[in-house]
């Protein structure tokens, strides 16, 4: 009976974490992928990539914040539930392989506090992140390297 | 030379005769079909930027009118009236990538689906069929969801010419 119960809730958990999924795939496309497109590949020039990328970020304190305080995300009309589900969808979709070993995702209350203090000037806060980011990152670097 | 004939006329028989036999004719122009049909598929056969859209949605109305279930965001000239349809551009356009997007209720089935409102830019205004329907528009300092933006963003040309309505995903039940 308690395997029962053990698989029962194993199949309750994982139809949880697929709709979770859907919902922030949803509030991808309907808060993000106008501008980021749909696979977050950004549009050279005008909207930052985060396929492949975003993951760096969490190799920093700072980048860590950085991704809740930009204005597109601090200022989304989700709540900060619905915030910290997608940012951790997006960041596994999109830039898994990125992600430092020991990723933690975020949690709503992270998300809350974060995104009272949006960015002013993200461009400029975006390179001064990544180039400090650089110095720890070879691959980093060398990828800023050959686009510069 | 009449030997040379003799061995010709074998050759070729034999080998033709081992052809037919191992392949079929049908096989053939199924194949010959294939090719034919799967490069129109992949070769657009006119200049015109396409969208393939997944899901599909059930369809009930008339994408030219502006009472058509899709448009209940959208404010602009329907590309169906200006030579493209609800999901491509006419000749001569480019497809803005950069667009906004919004969810409306098919009457079809009852669903709400999510609904990718991109403009097609290059050309001045199409002027036909202007269609003002706003619903869910927020006024533009909240940039995301206002459709008074010209989204001819990440294209060659700001030029607004017409806005198409195509579905990208299914929305949740609220």
């Amino acid at each position: 009976m308690a395997l029962v119960r053990l698989s029962l809730l194993t199949v309750l958990l994982a139809g949880a974490a697929l709709a979770d999924d859907e919902r922030a795939h949803v509030n991808y496309m309907l808060h993000c992928q106008g501008c980021h497109l749909p696979e977050a590949q950004g549009f050279e020039g005008k909207v930052p990539p985060m396929k492949d990328f975003a993951g760096y970020f969490l190799h920093s304190g700072e980048g860590r914040e950085f991704l809740i305080r930009v204005p597109g995300v601090a200022q989304s009309a989700l709540n900060d539930g619905e915030l910290a589900e997608l940012m951790n969808w997006l960041l596994v979709t999109f830039s898994a392989e990125q992600l430092p070993d020991r990723y933690v995702p975020f949690t709503g209350d992270e998300v809350a506090s974060l995104r009272q203090d949006p960015v002013i000037d993200p461009a400029t806060s975006r390179e001064l992140i990544l180039n400090r980011l650089s110095a720890d990152i070879p691959v980093l670097a060398a990828e800023r390297q050959q686009k510069n | 030379m009449k030997w040379l004939d003799g061995w010709l006329d074998k050759t070729t028989e034999s080998s033709v005769r081992g052809i037919s036999q191992k392949t079929s004719r049908r096989g053939f122009l199924g194949k010959i079909a294939g090719v034919v049909i799967g490069g129109a598929a992949t070769v657009p056969l006119l200049p015109v930027a396409r969208s393939q859209e997944n899901p599909a949605p059930a369809e009930e109305g008339d994408p030219n009118s502006c009472e058509y279930w899709r448009y209940c965001a959208i404010d602009g000239f329907l590309c169906g009236c200006c030579g493209g349809s609800m999901n491509s551009c006419p000749p001569g356009t480019e497809m803005s990538p950069i667009t906004w997007i919004g969810t409306c209720e098919n009457p079809a089935d009852g669903k709400s689906y999510i609904v990718s409102y991109n403009d097609c830019c290059g050309k001045s205004s199409c002027g036909n069929c202007l269609c003002q329907r706003n619903e869910g528009d927020r006024p533009v300092y909240n940039p995301r969801v206002s459709n008074d933006i010209n989204w001819c963003l990440g294209t060659s040309s700001n030029m607004y010419h017409c806005s198409t309505a195509i579905v990208i995903g299914t929305a949740l039940d609220e």
